[in-house]
Parts: structure tokens; C-alpha cells; sequence
């Protein structure tokens, strides 16, 4: 499988780590009223479709960056790849 | 990484007498298999730099300062006067690697430091140069990247896993590459070379 990646181009997904759902970028505000419920469900908690899922990679044996892969856990193709960083708060 | 051997010889009067001499990981590695020159690539310092966060402008005007040459674009080298080279792997990471340029420490690492988070990975890596005209063909064994000169030109540099190992590789021309990997597991990949060379 190749990872597109947005600066370095197409590069083989044995230098990436798979990091689970891109959920984990958006941690819940420990002050809101609901927060246990919250961080149940952020810590715990995931979808895991079988179809078109955001998910985090981290390129360990690259430049070290964190991305955003959308990929379609059915087929395996890969939809979009992102930098962690220009989508965190998104 | 360097190792130092110690050896202790009887002195005058019964006080030891101590000689220190630097070991290189592959111990000045040479070798020619299938036209492919191996050879262990020796440097004296290797630093790596890191961008603090929001201070690229900065670190840019200070590399500039301490090498003569403008900082890279990621995966791109400089090549200063003296021979110093530096390798840019990350969005917020370099490397500086010195071959033998003897004011490295005492002038460039304190200019750097005034920009750049500083770490001595001296130790930690080993370089192997690779040349010949048939070393594409070897790489292509065992290294996932395209190695196309289209992609990968003269110059670049790319970290990558080669035989489940951490690799920066750097093109200095169309068939010569300088591969440096942990110094800890250099004999394991030295190996992987020479395999890769010989089922060519």
C-alpha cells in the first residue's frame, strides 16, 4: 500500500505506524459540564466502520510527521492524506 | 559510533601508560562485490538540529551565519566549503554531518546552538558509501523507494526503512549514495548490503 504523502510524495506504508482514529486529535475540554462522558468516549470509544474512515499515521521511518489518512477500510483505497497539523480543530 | 580501545602498557616506574585510539563501527569497512564499491563512510561529528516551534525565520538567518549556504527544503542537502553536510528530514529537523572539518565544535556547533535545539548523534549512526554501476539495482533489494533521478535527484535525502532498518540515504551522484544507519545494528545492515550486492 502507498501513502500519497502531502509533502514527500507516494511512500510504501511499511515507514508508517497506523495510530488509530483521527478522533483523538480533538480531546475533549476537561472543564465542560459532560466531560466524564466525554473522555469515555474519546478514550474508549470508536465507530470502527466498514467504509470510509479518518485515521491517524504516524511516519516513524520518515520525516516524523503525523497525517490524516481518510481511507476506505472496505477496499483499502486511500482518499485523501492530510498533515495532522492543518487539520487538528477541524 | 565511536569506540575506544584502551590498551595499558607497563610505564616508567610502574604508572601505567594509557593509549586511547578512536574504532570506527565497521572498523574502515571496504569491500567490492559485483562492481558495487562498499565502503564505510567516515565522519567526525553528526549533530542533529531542531527547529523550535514558530522560530524557521530565525533558524533560516543562523544557518545561513554558520554554513555559508541557505538552509535546505526538506528531503534537499547543502554542501558547505569545508566539506560539512547538511541534510534536512523533517519539516522541523536537520542533520549536520562533518567529515573532518577540525573547527566544526568549536565554531559552528556554538553558532547553531544560538537557533537550534543541538543533539551529538556522533555516536548513534554509521555511514556506508555505496557506488558502482550497478548499485541501483542492489538498492532497488532492499529499499521501498522510487530511486528514479526524477524523484530522487542528486542531492536529496530521504529517511526510509531498508530490511526493517532505519535508513537516511543521500544521492551524491547518479550511482553513488551514502546510506547512514543506526551504528547500534550498522553490522546487521552492512550484511543486508552485501547480500543484496552479491544476488544481483
Amino acid at each position: 500500500m502507498l501513502i500519497d504523502h502531502p509533502l514527500l510524495g507516494p511512500r510504501d506504508a511499511s515507514e508508517f505506524i497506523y495510530m488509530g482514529d483521527a478522533k483523538l486529535l480533538n480531546r475533549p475540554n476537561w472543564k465542560s459540564q459532560n466531560s466524564k462522558t466525554k473522555f469515555l468516549d474519546y478514550g474508549y470509544l470508536r465507530k470502527n466502520p466498514a467504509g470510509v474512515h479518518k485515521e491517524l499515521w504516524y511516519h516513524e521511518q520518515g520525516d516524523r510527521s503525523w497525517l490524516v489518512v481518510t481511507r476506505n477500510t472496505v477496499t483499502h483505497e486511500i482518499l485523501k492524506v492530510e498533515l495532522a497539523r492543518d487539520t487538528k480543530g477541524k | 559510533m565511536f569506540r575506544l580501545t584502551l590498551s595499558i602498557r607497563k610505564g616508567i616506574n610502574n604508572v601505567a601508560k594509557l593509549d586511547l585510539k578512536i574504532k570506527k563501527p565497521l572498523d574502515g569497512y571496504s569491500k567490492v562485490i559485483n562492481q558495487i564499491k562498499i565502503a564505510e563512510y567516515q565522519f567526525d561529528n553528526l549533530i542533529s538540529l531542531a527547529i523550535p516551534l514558530k522560530t524557521e525565520r530565525k533558524c533560516k538567518l543562523n544557518f545561513k551565519k554558520s554554513l555559508g549556504e541557505p538552509m535546505p527544503n526538506i528531503e534537499k542537502s547543502i554542501i558547505d566549503k569545508s566539506g560539512i553536510l547538511g541534510f534536512r528530514i523533517g519539516l522541523d529537523l536537520l542533520l549536520v554531518c562533518n567529515p573532518s572539518h577540525s573547527s566544526f565544535v568549536k565554531k559552528t556547533v556554538p553558532s547553531l546552538k544560538q537557533a537550534f535545539y543541538i543533539t551529538d548523534q556522533t555516536g548513534g549512526w554509521c555511514g556506508v558509501r555505496v557506488d558502482g554501476d550497478r548499485v541501483i539495482e542492489m538498492l532497488e533489494r532492499i529499499c521501498p523507494l522510487n530511486l528514479s533521478q526524477k524523484i530522487f535527484a542528486i542531492g536529496d535525502v530521504k529517511r526510509t526503512i531498508m530490511d526493517h532498518l532505519n535508513v537516511i540515504i543521500f544521492r551524491e551522484t547518479e550511482k553513488k549514495f551514502i546510506l547512514f544507519s543506526p551504528s547500534s545494528s550498522s553490522g546487521s545492515f552492512l550484511k543486508s548490503i552485501e547480500i543484496s550486492s552479491r544476488n544481483i
